[in-house]
C-alpha cells in the first residue's frame, strides 16, 4: 500500500496539468481578487449597521436596550444606527426596502428579525444574544440577590467587552472574506479531478492501466485506497498552500484557529476527491467529458457557495435552504466563515458533520461501484 | 491443460461477440488466435482474464475455474494489452517496478525481476526517461516489460506489434520465442499472419465470434483444397485465350488472369507445378517468372470464410 501511495503521489506531483488546476490556478485567482477588492474592502470597513426598533412594552429594561444599542462603538465608529418605529409592520417595511438591515422587537424578551444573511446580521444576532444573556443575569440576580440591586443601579453594559470578544476570533472584519472563503471551497472542489483520475486509473473499463490492474492479484481495494489517499494528501497540501498565500502574501486575516481550520482543510479535500471519485463512476462517459462535468459542476458549486456574487449565497440559504446542506462548496465555505465570524463552534462543526456525511455517502456509492470486478464492456 | 475455454458466448447487446467459444491451450505452446478486426480476438482474451462478464460458458487456468477473484491464478498470468497501459507521469524504471509490484511484493526479488525485464526488453539505456519521450516501439517494449516482469507460467499478448517499426517488430517476436523457451505459455493474438505463422506452433483462426479452424499451420494449410499457388508471368500471350482450358484440368482450383500475369492454384498432392509447366510446354506458350508458393493463412481463411483475411495493401493485416 505504501509503495502504491508513494507512486500515485509521485504520478500526481508530475501531472503538470492537474497541478495547475488544483494549486496553482486557486493562487492566480486569489491574487486577482485581493487586486480586485483592495479598494472595495478598504472602503467598506465598519459601516455602521442602520437597524430598526420596535419596543412594544416600554420600561427600564427596554430603555437600557436602546441606550445600549446606541453606545456601542467599534474604532469610535458607532456599530448600529437605530431608527425607532411605532410598529413592526412599519419598521418591516423598511427592512424590505432595505433601509435598515435588522428588526428588534423589544417586548418581554428580545426579538430580532432579518430579511437575509450577512456580515452586518451576524453582528446584530450576536449582540442580541450578548444583550439577552446579560440582561437575564441581571434579572437573576435582582431576584436571588436584592442586595445587589444598588450594585446594578451603577451598572452599565460594556459593549466593548462584547466587541473585543468578536473581535478575538474576527480579528479585522473584511466584507470581501466570503469571497476567499468560496475560492478556497472551488479549490477544494478541483480536487475532483484527481478522484477522477485515480478513479479511471483503476477501473478497467476507463483505461488500459485498469485492465492490467484488473488483471493482476493485487485487491482493487489496495490501490483505491493507496490512490485515493494520495490524491488527497496533494490536494490538502494545495489548499494549505492557497490558505498559506492568502494569509502570509496577500494579508488576508484567516482567523487564528488553526486547528480547526486545518480540519477544515482535510475535509474540504477530501471532499473535492470523494466528489470526483463518485462522478467517476457513477457517469459511463469518456474521461474528458467526466473531467468537464467535475469543472461544470465546481463552478455551479462554487457559485452558489458566493463565488461571483456573493449574495448569491444568502439567496439560496434563504430561498432552497436544502442546496445550501448538499454543495460541498458551501459547506466548505462557510466552515470557514462560521470559524471566523461565530464565537464559538457549533456552526462550523455542523458543516463538517454534513461533509463528512456526504464523504461517507459519496465513497458508501464509489465502493458499492467498484467492488465489481468484471465488466460489462470495456 | 493451461487454459481451457469451453462453449462461452458473450454477447452485446444484439451482436454476438463470442459465439460458443472453445479453446485449448497445452503448456508450452504458443498459441496464436488469428483473425480480422472485430473477429472477437480481444473479448475472448477479456473473457478469458475475467474482465468481460459472459452469458455462457466457464473458463478454466491452470485446471482451475477462472474468476474475476481467482488471485491464486492471476498471479501466475502476465498480461500485454493491446492498448499501451502505463503510467505517463513515471520513468520507465518506475512503471515496470509499480505493475511488477502488484505481483511481487518483496522488494529485493522485485528489483532483479525489474531489472531482468529492463534487459529483456533492451531498454536499458531508457530507464529513467518518460514513457512520453518513448518512440512507439520503445513503448511497446516498455508496455510488454510491465506485462511480464513478474516471471508468468502464462502470458498473454494481445495485439503486441501493432504500430511498431520493422526491428522492434523483430525484437518483439524474438523475445516472445525466448519466452516460450524459458518455459513461459503464450496466447498471441494478432491480425498480422506472417507473425502468427512464424512464432506460434498451434493456430486458432477466429472469424464472427468463432474458431473456424484450428491446428498447427501446416494442418491449417492441409484442411483447405489448396495445396499450391503458382504464379506466372507470360511473355507474349495474355491469359484469357487459355483461362477455361486451365480450369478444365482437374488438378487446378482457381485462376487469376490479368492480362500477361496468371496466378493458378491447385489442389493439395497433386504436384501442380510441374503439371502447369507440362500444360504451358504443350502450348508452347512463353514463360517468363515463375514463382510457387504454399498457401497461406488468408488462402486458408478465404477458402473457409468467403472472404480474405489480408488487406489490399499486401502487408498481411487484416481489412
Amino acid at each position: 500500500m505504501w509503495r502504491i501511495y508513494q507512486y500515485r503521489m509521485k504520478s500526481h506531483l508530475m501531472d503538470f496539468g492537474n497541478l495547475f488546476w488544483t494549486m496553482i490556478f486557486p493562487i492566480i485567482l486569489s491574487s486577482f481578487f485581493s487586486l480586485a477588492f483592495s479598494n472595495i474592502a478598504s472602503s467598506e470597513y465598519f459601516n455602521t449597521i442602520p437597524v430598526a426598533v420596535v419596543v412594544e412594552s416600554e420600561s427600564v429594561y427596554s430603555d437600557n436596550f436602546l441606550d445600549t444599542l446606541s453606545s456601542v462603538q467599534m474604532d469610535d465608529q458607532k456599530l448600529f444606527e437605530a431608527h425607532t418605529f411605532e410598529s413592526v409592520s412599519k419598521a418591516e417595511e423598511a427592512m424590505h426596502n432595505e433601509e435598515v438591515d435588522v428588526l428588534f422587537i423589544y417586548d418581554e424578551a428580545l426579538e430580532i428579525r432579518v430579511k437575509k444573511e450577512g456580515m452586518n446580521q451576524t453582528v446584530a444576532k450576536h449582540f442580541a444574544d450578548q444583550y439577552t444573556q446579560t440582561e437575564s443575569m441581571f434579572a437573576h440576580l435582582a431576584e436571588t440577590n436584592p442586595q445587589s440591586l444598588s450594585v446594578l443601579a451603577n451598572f452599565e453594559f460594556d459593549a466593548s467587552d462584547y466587541i473585543s470578544d468578536q473581535n478575538q476570533q474576527r480579528g479585522n472584519v473584511d466584507p470581501m472574506l466570503g469571497y476567499y472563503y468560496a475560492l478556497i471551497a472551488m479549490a477544494c472542489l478541483f480536487g475532483s479531478f484527481l478522484g477522477l483520475k485515480e478513479t479511471s486509473f483503476v477501473e478497467a473499463n476507463q483505461s488500459s492501466t485498469g485492465a492490467r490492474i484488473q488483471v493482476s492479484p493485487a485487491k482493487k481495494s489496495k490501490i483505491y485506497v493507496g490512490g485515493l489517499l494520495a490524491a488527497t494528501t496533494i490536494q490538502v497540501f494545495s489548499i494549505s498552500l492557497l490558505l498559506l498565500f492568502i494569509t502570509f502574501v496577500l494579508k488576508i486575516d484567516m482567523g487564528n484557529r488553526a486547528p480547526a481550520l486545518a480540519l477544515a482543510t482535510i475535509v474540504g479535500a477530501a471532499a473535492g476527491v470523494a466528489l470526483g471519485a463518485f462522478v467517476a463512476l457513477i457517469s459511463k462517459k469518456n474521461y474528458d467529458v467526466k473531467n468537464s462535468m467535475l469543472t461544470g459542476v465546481s463552478m455551479i458549486m462554487s457559485f452558489f457557495a458566493g463565488l461571483m456574487v456573493h449574495s448569491v449565497k444568502y439567496q439560496i440559504y434563504k430561498n432552497a435552504p436544502v442546496l445550501s446542506y448538499i454543495n460541498p462548496a458551501n459547506l466548505i465555505a462557510d466552515a470557514f466563515y462560521a470559524l471566523y465570524y461565530y464565537p464559538d463552534y457549533r456552526r462550523y462543526w455542523i458543516n463538517i458533520a454534513i461533509l463528512v456525511g456526504l464523504i461517507v455517502a459519496m465513497y458508501a456509492v464509489v465502493i458499492f461501484l467498484a467492488r465489481r470486478r468484471s465488466y460489462e464492456s470495456i | 491443460m493451461i487454459v481451457r475455454v469451453n462453449d462461452l458466448v458473450k454477447r452485446y447487446g444484439e451482436l454476438t461477440a463470442l459465439d460458443h467459444l472453445s479453446l485449448e491451450i497445452k503448456e508450452g505452446e504458443v498459441f496464436g488466435l488469428l483473425g480480422p478486426n472485430g473477429s472477437g480476438k480481444t473479448t475472448a482474451i477479456n473473457c478469458i482474464l475475467s474482465l468481460l462478464q459472459y452469458e455462457k460458458g466457464d473458463v478454466q487456468i491452470f485446471d482451475q475455474k477462472m474468476t474475476p477473484g481467482s488471485y491464486n491464478i492471476k498471479k501466475d498470468i502476465g498480461v500485454v494489452m493491446q492498448n499501451v497501459a502505463v503510467i505517463p507521469e513515471l520513468s520507465v524504471y518506475e512503471n515496470i517496478d509499480y505493475f511488477c509490484g502488484l505481483y511481487t511484493n518483496d522488494r529485493a526479488t522485485r528489483k532483479a525481476q525489474v531489472q531482468e525485464a529492463i534487459d529483456f526488453v533492451g531498454l536499458n539505456d531508457f530507464v529513467k526517461f518518460r514513457p512520453k519521450k518513448l518512440s512507439g516501439g520503445l513503448l511497446r517494449r516498455l508496455n510488454i516489460a510491465c506485462g511480464i516482469a513478474h516471471k508468468p507460467k502464462l502470458i498473454i499478448l494481445d495485439e503486441p506489434t501493432v504500430a511498431v517499426d520493422p526491428q522492434s517488430r523483430n525484437n518483439i517476436l524474438e523475445g516472445i520465442k525466448k519466452l516460450n523457451r524459458e518455459g513461459a505459455t503464450v496466447i498471441y493474438t494478432s491480425h498480422y499472419m506472417e507473425e502468427v505463422e512464424l512464432i506460434c506452433s498451434r493456430i486458432a483462426i477466429m472469424d464472427k465470434g468463432r474458431v473456424v479452424a484450428q491446428g498447427t499451420k501446416d494442418e491449417l494449410k492441409n484442411m483447405i483444397q489448396i495445396g499450391e499457388k503458382i504464379d506466372i508471368e507470360l511473355l507474349d500471350k495474355v491469359c484469357d485465350s487459355f483461362e477455361k482450358d486451365l480450369l478444365a484440368l482437374p488438378f487446378v482450383v482457381d485462376v487469376i488472369c490479368d492480362k500477361q500475369h496468371i496466378i493458378i492454384k491447385t489442389r493439395q498432392d497433386s504436384n501442380g507445378l510441374n503439371q502447369i509447366l507440362n500444360f504451358f510446354s504443350s502450348k508452347n506458350i512463353a514463360l517468363g517468372r515463375v514463382f510457387s508458393e504454399r498457401p497461406t493463412l488468408n488462402d486458408v481463411f478465404l477458402e473457409i470464410t468467403g472472404r480474405e483475411l489480408r488487406d489490399g495493401n499486401g502487408n498481411g493485416k487484416v481489412e
